[in-house]
């Protein structure tokens, strides 16, 4: 006791630290409810039972309806309720229909009000689990079915459909108007579709394509060939389109393919050379202004997909150029053309990164 | 005997190996344990292989030696480099040149199997424990990008460092999918005969316990036992896939003879009309014939064992099989 005592002038006592505090908060709180719920359960108890056994008594013109059902005790609340209205009667103290008389009342001893009352509560606090149950399986089974579909859902590995093909030679068409012909009447590749999380596009040697055709029953293939882009639904002025989206391995292949195979289409490819800042910067996953661009800027097209190479004139990325506006003084008039607005002092240009090498380091494997 | 519990504690406790792993060393290195413990105690040398594909080694020796690296060859082959990158800031992983997919990060020892392979343009080619691709793309490099590799590898997370591997390495004829190895029947595999086999099995990895200390504390032969059961069945599978005359290159990066020529000699047992054939050049050691009173036979004099002490690599274990 004596140590108790001391403890209770300690300095603990009087600064008790934040988690004592309110753990004493939590057990007054928690001593207040008990308290309040015996008080309210002892009189509800007294409320329930005694209101209509007086009730009952006082009103005897309720006891001599006939020909009615019986209602069984679980059965009560429901169809009293029910019945409220026709066979109830207005309670003076509370002025409201009282509901809870039964018809043909049976008179009941305390004890079994009591227990058709916690029946009655274990029945609501069961509809509610249940409730809460069949929720949360729902829910599991929803889970389920996503899981399930996104097993089921494995990549399926086909050619590549016509409008798709449509997509991809529109695309090329940006790249060289002649590109996508020249390689089709070649037969060196087939294209292929990746179709799983994402839609992937596959350039696949011809020699390997049969061989694909027939794993593809057997097995769930992932990658063949050169993974030339993918596909995706871009939002446009009026509606969702499906876009195709060069990868830098496809841009990789494109311009190896070009400068090997196609010396014809060669100068139509718009490419920019950078120098060592932006080459680091571009590997950066940076855009590039046109400072660091060292080959000749003047014939580049705005909005055109832009191979960019670094002093050894090797490929390191694709780029859009685009404009920026850096000011707000008017074009000179009589002038003004598209392309010289655009290198206008209001305007700068800049090659928008749209893939680079660096995304092996940033995505790691 | 006594004796000999007291030289392994005192050389566990200077090394900081469990004891197990200490008698492991003690018996598949019987002459130069120690020689062997203090190789491993040393950092491993960097090397990279040149991706042929893309530049010649001459070249980009120059360039990298321009960032400030040292490159000095290797012993077997003459495209790969050991790199010493003490003066320089540049991290070898992280160059423009790596980015650009011009050399792949590889030990010397892992290098060897698809040496052994002799891949050629043209070939059909099964890789069946793939991930994270690293033969897959020098199998490419011997075959030009002509031909055609069938690389599998069974989890599908592992496939990821695959297909992002192949895809920095540029190579252009790979079919890659996840799939178990020893499900794998020749009639799904249609038109694909597959002349060469890469089984780089899964293993313990003590061969390459530098770049992975925890190896060190392995405690007893569970793991071992676990997967030499798998090594076997891949191996079965490999060799029922493989057509008259096709060859099929066992390796694993462990020292422990369970995972390799007992292996081997125990698979041998069961399937026939396949024999083992010395390396054309005369790479590492031989394999064990017999070791802790069991026999393997004098074919397996035949498969080859890297060593880190006599050979500056991890070690490593290769057995060329071929079915007659």
């Amino acid at each position: 006791m004596g140590k108790g005592k001391s403890v209770k002038g300690s300095a603990k006592e009087k600064h008790p630290s934040y988690h004592e505090r309110t753990q004493r908060k939590d057990v007054k709180k928690l001593r207040k409810k008990a308290s309040s719920r015996k008080y309210d359960s002892a009189q509800k108890t007294e409320n329930s039972i005694k209101k209509p056994q007086q009730e009952i008594e006082k009103s005897p013109k309720i006891r001599k309806v006939k020909g009615l059902p019986k209602i069984s005790p679980h059965q009560q609340g429901k169809q009293a309720h029910s019945h409220s209205r026709s066979f109830g009667y207005r309670d003076p103290k509370m002025g409201s229909v009282r509901a809870l008389i039964p018809v043909e009342v049976i008179p009941q001893s305390k004890k079994s009000q009591n227990k058709i009352r916690i029946q009655k509560a274990k029945t609501g606090k069961n509809q509610q689990r249940e409730q809460k149950s069949q929720k949360l399986q729902k829910t599991h089974q929803f889970q389920k079915s996503k899981k399930s579909k996104s097993k089921s859902q494995d990549i399926k590995f086909t050619t590549l459909n016509t409008t798709n093909v449509q997509i991809v030679k529109k695309y090329f068409e940006t790249i060289s108007p002649s590109l996508f012909d020249t390689m089709a009447r070649s037969g060196q590749f087939v294209l292929y579709q990746a179709e799983g999380e994402g839609y992937e596009i596959f350039l696949v040697p011809s020699e390997i394509s049969p061989l694909i055709k027939q794993l593809n029953k057997n097995f769930p293939l992932m990658y063949a060939g050169i993974p030339l882009g993918f596909m995706k639904r871009q939002q446009t002025r009026t509606r969702f389109e499906r876009q195709f989206f060069l990868s830098f391995e496809g841009g990789r292949f494109l311009w190896k393919y070009i400068q090997s195979y196609l010396p014809e289409i060669k100068n139509e490819l718009q490419s920019v050379i950078l120098d060592e800042d932006g080459e680091k910067a571009f590997f950066y996953g940076r855009n590039i202004e046109m400072d660091d661009v060292i080959s000749e800027t003047e014939k580049l097209v705005k909005k055109k997909i832009t191979f960019v190479l670094d002093q050894n004139k090797e490929y390191i990325g694709l780029a859009l150029l685009m404009v920026k506006q850096a000011g707000t003084e008017k074009p000179v008039l009589g002038i003004k053309t598209r392309d010289l607005y655009s290198r206008s002092p209001n305007f700068k240009l800049n090659l928008l990164n749209l893939s680079d090498g660096g995304k092996y380091l940033r995505k790691g494997s | 005997m006594h004796d000999d519990t007291n030289k392994i504690l005192t050389l566990a406790e200077r090394f900081e190996y469990s004891p197990f792993m200490i008698r492991q060393i003690m018996k598949n290195f019987p002459n130069d344990h120690i020689a062997a413990l203090k190789a491993f105690a040393q950092p491993a040398p960097e090397t990279i292989r040149v991706n042929t594909l893309k530049i010649s080694p001459e070249e980009l020796k120059t360039r990298l030696e321009e960032k400030g690296f040292k490159l000095t060859p290797v012993e077997w082959l003459d495209y790969a480099f050991h790199v010493d990158s003490t003066h320089t800031h540049h991290t070898l992983g992280a160059t423009h040149e790596y980015l650009k997919g011009f050399y792949y990060l590889q030990s010397l020892g892992s290098m060897i199997p698809v040496h052994l392979l002799y891949p050629k343009p043209g070939d059909q080619i099964l890789d069946m424990c793939a991930a994270p691709g690293s033969k897959t793309t020098q199998i490419a490099q011997y075959m030009q990008n002509q031909g055609q590799i069938i690389a599998i590898d069974i989890k599908k997370s592992r496939i990821n460092s695959l297909i992002s591997n192949i895809r920095r390495m540029d190579v252009r004829n790979a079919i890659i999918f996840p799939f178990d190895a020893t499900q794998l029947y020749i009639q799904h595999l249609g038109k694909f005969r597959p002349n060469k086999i890469l089984l780089d099995a899964p293993c313990t990895g003590s061969g390459i316990l530098r770049h992975d200390p925890s190896i060190k504390r392995m405690k007893n032969d569970s793991k071992i036992h676990r997967l030499r059961q798998q090594q076997k069945k891949l191996l079965k599978a490999g060799l029922k896939l493989l057509p008259k005359g096709g060859t099929l290159v066992y390796s694993t990066c462990s020292f422990h003879y369970q995972e390799n020529e007992m292996v081997v000699a125990e698979v041998l047992k069961e399937v026939k009309n396949v024999e083992i054939i010395e390396p054309q050049e005369n790479i590492g050691l031989p394999g064990f014939s017999q070791i802790d009173d069991m026999e393997f036979g004098y074919n397996l004099l035949k498969s080859r064992r890297l060593t880190p002490h006599l050979h500056n690599c991890d070690a490593f274990f290769y057995c060329i099989l071929q079915k007659s």
